[in-house]
């Protein structure tokens, strides 16, 4: 806020400032009731029986495995969709092709459908009596109800979030920096090296936290295809909820916290990348 | 180190940006691109960097196959209106780019650069700047680095695209001054695309004039303004008068007034620059609109045949005397009759 804005707000008349706080405490109580009452109630629930309790069932061989899982899925399902990202957006920003608005809108349409859809269509290909059914058995492998499903699931549900944020970026950029490096004599690989990459590196780091948050908590198309096998196919998500089924609240709320604990993390870098973000746009934002 | 453009073409789905367009850039010379927006001087100056090609034609440079090299292996230097500048690096690093991408066998040392990245800050007068980054320049400034950029790799053709066009008025005529300089210095053959007829004038040892994708004329500045080609040339170098006329038997023909004229038959145009009119008894019929003493001089505008034209003239000159509204005669005593384009027809007077 400059002076001059300042300035202005404290010549507002008493009335307005009063409507401005009765808005912002209804917006302080929503995201109360909506957000931090859920929140806190998760770590009251894993609490109920203390804490020793807690630890007890978060040191559950199962939880170990799901947790483990989550991550292996979100270290493989993020590097890939943030090499994927980069090529769209790249292709979407610097060419013009037939096809591209088609390509846009492939892009988005994994934020459209559900995420059971996300799940089902590997179903459908990889299924029992999918499409590639046949090719599977003869070869004897099994995608379903694997590892791999879920890895694949993930990918398809967090696709879009570094296109979508690499896009406006790249064309507001435009590729002027990059012919001129080409004029200056550098190869493909050293453009893309010292003046694409960096040129997005914020964006691209931002994209990356929002996907790997989506992808540790993605349940809808994770469940279609897992096969809830404990210790073997079972991400924290899902595990939260088998527990939750079978009563045994402390630990589905403990684990939830574990969840959310990893979510909180991958937040809290967001908000430290996204200050930095700002802060690198406005400082080279006008050349 | 000649440029040799040979009956290039280029459309954009079907439509022509150049027309069998044929041009010669000489050893050393400064040459400009002048046209109107959608001339096609852009994609001339794009073709020449590698950055397009041409759908037919041909572009050799000291007899090389030009289009047969990508643009990385042309060695062209290239400023960008944008400036395009790498806004994550130095000035210095910037500068240094183009040494510090070269393969390991051609890359100068590391001394080397940082001396010809010294050299050219102070070419380009900004010694103590290569700390700085592109956001903390102003605009000539960052235009100043761009050239200093293209400069570093000792460029065997320097390519200016509009380099002035987000420049404020004052800024663009010193920028203007220093690039000639820096011209005669470097002695690099430049080609400066450009809509400013003052900035191509200035600068430009010899200037192409372009119109819908076809070279219109190409000579000095002198030149053009002595024989022009065709009535848009006349028109697109500045101020002056394009009035209908016809020619026959020997004399051309605009309304009342009519003079001898070796142009051929036909329907052409009568072209007049205001400084090239005097007040006489004879000659083009025409109304003092207002005279506006600044100084020694004044503006004297004059409606002719129709049109506006502002004449500059010192007091005591006789068009100064009349009142608005006053008739007046205005004999030129330079005329072309040209065609609206194409070949030069003749030059009168």
């Amino acid at each position: 806020m400059t002076a001059e804005t300042l300035r202005l707000s404290a010549a507002r008349p008493r009335n307005l400032s009063l409507g401005r706080g009765l808005l912002i405490g209804l917006a302080l109580l929503w995201l109360t009731l909506i957000v931090l009452a859920p929140l806190s109630v998760i770590l009251v629930e894993a609490l109920r029986k203390g804490l020793g309790a807690a630890v007890a069932s978060l040191s559950q061989p199962d939880v170990w495995a799901a947790a483990r899982l989550t991550l292996l899925t979100t270290a493989i399902a993020t590097p890939l969709n943030a090499v994927f990202g980069l090529a769209a957006a790249w292709c979407v920003t610097r060419f013009d092709f037939i096809g591209k608005t088609l390509l846009m809108a492939l892009i988005d349409l994994p934020l459209s459908v559900s995420p059971v859809i996300s799940g089902l269509v590997w179903v459908l290909l990889f299924g029992a009596s999918g499409w590639f059914a046949p090719w599977l058995n003869a070869a004897g492998l099994q995608i379903m109800f694997t590892p791999v499903a879920i890895v694949l699931a993930t990918i398809l549900v967090t696709l879009p979030y570094l296109a979508r944020e690499l896009i406006p970026l790249m064309q507001q950029q435009g590729s002027d920096e990059e012919l001129a490096a080409l004029t200056l004599g550098a190869r493909p690989s050293a453009i893309f090296l010292f003046i694409t990459l960096p040129n997005v590196r914020w964006a691209l780091l931002y994209g990356v936290l929002l996907a790997n948050a989506r992808a540790m908590g993605e349940f809808g198309a994770v469940s279609v295809v897992s096969g809830h096998i404990r210790g073997l196919t079972n991400t924290l998500p899902l595990h939260v909820e088998i527990l939750y089924n079978e009563y045994d609240f402390v630990g589905a709320f403990a684990t939830a916290a574990l969840l959310a604990v990893l979510a909180l993390l991958t937040l809290v870098l967001k908000s430290f990348l996204e200050h930095r973000h700002a802060d690198d746009l406005a400082a080279r934002g006008r050349c | 180190m000649t440029l040799d453009i040979q009956s290039i073409t280029r459309a954009y789905d079907g439509l022509p940006a150049l027309d069998d367009v044929s041009l010669t850039v000489r050893d050393g010379e400064f040459l400009a691109l002048l046209g109107p927006s959608g001339s096609g001087k852009t994609t001339l100056l794009r073709i020449m960097a590698g950055l397009d090609r041409p759908s037919a034609g041909q572009v050799r440079f000291n007899g090389e196959d030009f289009l047969a090299l990508n643009p990385r292996e042309r060695r062209v230097g290239m400023v960008f209106q944008s400036y395009a500048l790498f806004r994550h690096m130095t000035v210095a690093d910037n500068i240094a780019f183009g040494l510090k991408v070269r393969p390991r066998g051609s890359r100068p040392c590391r001394a080397e650069i940082a001396e010809r990245v010294h050299d050219l800050l102070r070419l380009i007068q900004l010694e103590g700047y290569g700390a700085r980054y592109p956001s903390q320049l102003s605009g000539g400034q960052r235009q100043r680095v761009a050239l200093a950029r293209a400069l570093a790799i000792e460029p065997r053709l320097l390519l200016l695209d509009e380099p002035f066009g987000a420049l404020d008025a004052r800024v663009r005529r010193d920028l203007r001054r220093w690039l000639r300089q820096v011209h005669e210095q470097t002695g690099v053959t430049t080609v400066l695309v450009t809509h400013d007829q003052e900035e191509a004038l200035d600068l430009a040892d010899r200037v192409a004039i372009l119109r819908q994708g076809k070279v219109e004329q190409v000579d000095t500045p002198q030149a053009l303004y002595d024989r022009p080609a065709s009535a848009f040339v006349h028109d697109f170098l500045g101020e002056g008068l394009q009035l209908q006329a016809t020619v026959a038997r020997g004399e051309v023909m605009s309304s009342d007034w009519r003079a001898p004229s070796d142009a051929p038959t036909g329907d052409a145009f009568l072209c007049i620059r205001p400084e090239d009119l005097e007040a006489s008894d004879t000659g083009l019929v025409g109304v003092v609109i207002s005279s506006l003493r600044r100084g020694d001089r004044a503006r004297v505008a004059v409606s002719l045949h129709g049109r506006r034209l502002e004449l500059d003239r010192a007091i005591g000159d006789p068009l100064t005397i009349l009142a608005p509204g006053e008739p007046v005669r205005l004999h030129p005593r330079r005329f072309h009759v040209l065609a609206e384009r194409g070949d030069i027809q003749t030059t009168s007077a």
